[in-house]
This record gives structure tokens, sequence and C-alpha cells, in this order.
């Protein structure tokens, strides 16, 4: 840490060997989109030590409602390397890595294997379901967030204690664009966000076997208990038939 | 038997917060949706899709454990069983 005021505001939350916890872990963010934007901003700022931010995508104009790491100029820019410039630019004590590459079952693996919390910012459930095989394997935690115009989920997934994202959602549902509101991002991202520093940090209780419905229309939040599925092929009984 | 009956976002505003369905003994899931099916048109379509198959955007949680993970609509339900509905969420 270079001074110490930067996390003057923080440090009795989690205290200084939080804040030392924080600077020494590698969080892992698969998607630099809405959610990734939020979730990635708020752990930067809260001095998470190293941040790989993978995204293979390029920065369009109608990412811009809701993207907040991606500003005008960065329009036909990769959004990891983006991600990285506005990440360095919160605080330059963070060392940010850009991985310009889509999530793929050839790259998850390595990528998962170096990381303290992996966050799910993905747009689609078929790479959410390779993330999840990858963080399982490696037994770090995955920390989910999904959104669809007002409305929002999230929840903690820790391998070997909790539903895996398979068992909380067998199918992928069918692909579609959702609408997206940029506020709506920012609600679940920093949910995701505060579950990654509390992880991190061991501060309060998580989201873990509960999953967080946020109902933007009613300005409601809701959770419904999970259980795990003993037949689960990625971390059940399923796996190994 | 009463099945517990809880629905979010689009579900909350057809079904209401809570609510408790009767059943016979014996009922599955699929006997569950069709009761709820026939409270509305509207709520059918959210519901079923035009081939009358449980549509691909819709979660049912019985007591915690999505349907597709147990028996699907053939998924046999017992008293005092928690169902929750709620849409597919898939953006990021």
């Amino acid at each position: 840490m270079e001074d110490g005021t930067r996390y003057d505001r923080q440090i009795p939350l989690f205290g200084e060997e939080g804040q030392r916890r924080l600077a020494r872990s590698t969080a892992l963010v698969v998607g630099a989109g809405g959610l990734g934007s939020a979730v990635s901003v708020y752990l930067a700022t809260a001095g998470v030590g190293r941040i790989v931010v993978v995204d293979g995508d390029v920065v369009e104009v109608s990412n811009l409602n809701r993207q907040i790491l991606h500003w005008q100029e960065d329009l036909g820019r990769p959004k990891a390397a983006s991600a990285a410039d506005t990440l360095r630019g919160l605080n330059p004590e963070v060392e940010v890595e850009a991985v310009p590459l889509f999530a793929d079952e050839d790259n998850l693996e390595e990528l998962v294997a170096g990381s303290d919390a992996v966050v799910d910012a993905l747009d689609n459930f078929d790479t959410r379901h390779l993330l999840n095989g990858s963080a399982l394997a490696a037994g770090v935690p995955l920390f989910h967030g999904a959104i669809s115009g007002l409305d929002g989920q999230a929840t903690t997934i820790v391998p070997g204690m909790t539903p895996c994202l398979r068992c909380i959602f067998p199918r992928p549902p069918p692909k579609e664009q959702v609408p997206a509101l940029g506020a709506t991002c920012g609600v679940i991202g920093s949910i995701q966000a505060t579950e990654v520093v509390k992880h991190l940090t061991g501060l309060g209780a998580s989201l873990a076997g509960r999953l967080l419905l946020w109902d933007g229309y009613r300005g409601r939040c809701d959770e419904i208990p999970l259980e795990r599925n003993p037949g689960c092929p990625d971390c059940g009984r399923g796996r190994e038939l | 038997m009463l099945i517990r009956i809880k629905a979010f976002a689009r579900y909350r505003a057809l079904l209401g917060e809570a609510s408790e369905v009767e059943l016979s003994d014996g009922a599955f899931v699929s006997d569950l949706l069709e009761s709820l099916a026939t409270r509305s048109w509207e709520l059918r379509g959210q519901i079923f899709d035009g081939s009358g198959r449980v549509r691909e955007d819709v979660n049912v949680m019985v007591n915690g454990r999505h349907f597709l993970s147990l028996a699907g609509p053939a998924t046999p339900l017992a008293e005092g069983d928690e169902v929750a509905l709620f849409p597919a969420v898939v953006g990021g």
C-alpha cells in the first residue's frame, strides 16, 4: 500500500489485516460488460491486489448505457484493454491483467486456477456452466450474477459446500438479447463485489445456499433457499457417472 | 394436499406474492402448473409454450431444487412442499 489514506473509510470494517488480505488476493472477472463493470470497479477501488478481466469483445456504442468501464473514446477497442485502463485509473495500486479472449474450455482452467475469487459476469449460461465446472475443479468460490431489465439475481457458490450453478440452473435458458439497464447491473454487480470482499476478508455471512432475487420493478429483494442436487453432473454423483 | 407457491418478478404480478394451492394427493409439478395456468390466459402463456410444454425461460424450484434436476413436470409433490416460480435471468 502506498499510503494509509485511500482505504481509511473501509479499514474499520475489516481491519488492516483485512485490507492486506484484499491486497494479496486475485479476482478473476469473467465478462467486462454491465455486471463486470460494476464488480471490477468496486473490487479495484476496494484494493483487491490483482484483477484479471476476461472478455473477447470490443466496445460498441450500445454498450455505453450500462458498461461504465468503457467510455466514448473506447469505441472499437477491446473491452479487456479498455477495462484495464479504467481500473488502473481508478486505483493505480491494483495490478490489472487484461485477457482479450472469450472464456472457453481451453483458457478457463488456467485462469481460474490462479484466482482467489471467480466472478461470473457473463451473459449466457453455456459459458457460465463451463466457468462453474472450472471453479469447482479448482475449488475456488464462484460469485454468480445475472440481470434482465430491472430484474437480477445473485448467489455465492462455495465448492463442496453449496449447490453449484448447475444444481441451481441445470439447463441453459434460451439465448436472447435481454433488455439491460445500467442501474440494474450496478445493483447486482455491487452485490457480487460485496460478496467477494466479504469472502476475501472473512466478513459477514455470504449468499452461500441462497439465491437473491432483485425485483427492480417493485423495489423488492427476495431470496430462495437452495439445495444441492446429489446427482449433479458437475458437483455430485453424476460427475463420476 | 396444500402446496405453497412463492412467485417472483412477472409471476408475482400474475399470481400474487404467496399463495397456497390445493391439489389431490399424488399430484405432480405438471398438475400444479396446469392448475395455476387455469387462472388466466396471460399466466398460461407465461408458464407454457405454444405446444403445451413448460417454457424454457421459467424456473420452477421445488423445496430449493430446480424441477429439471428432479423429474421435471413429472416431479411428485407432497403436502407442504414449497414451489417457487421466477423467470430465467440471463444477461450480464
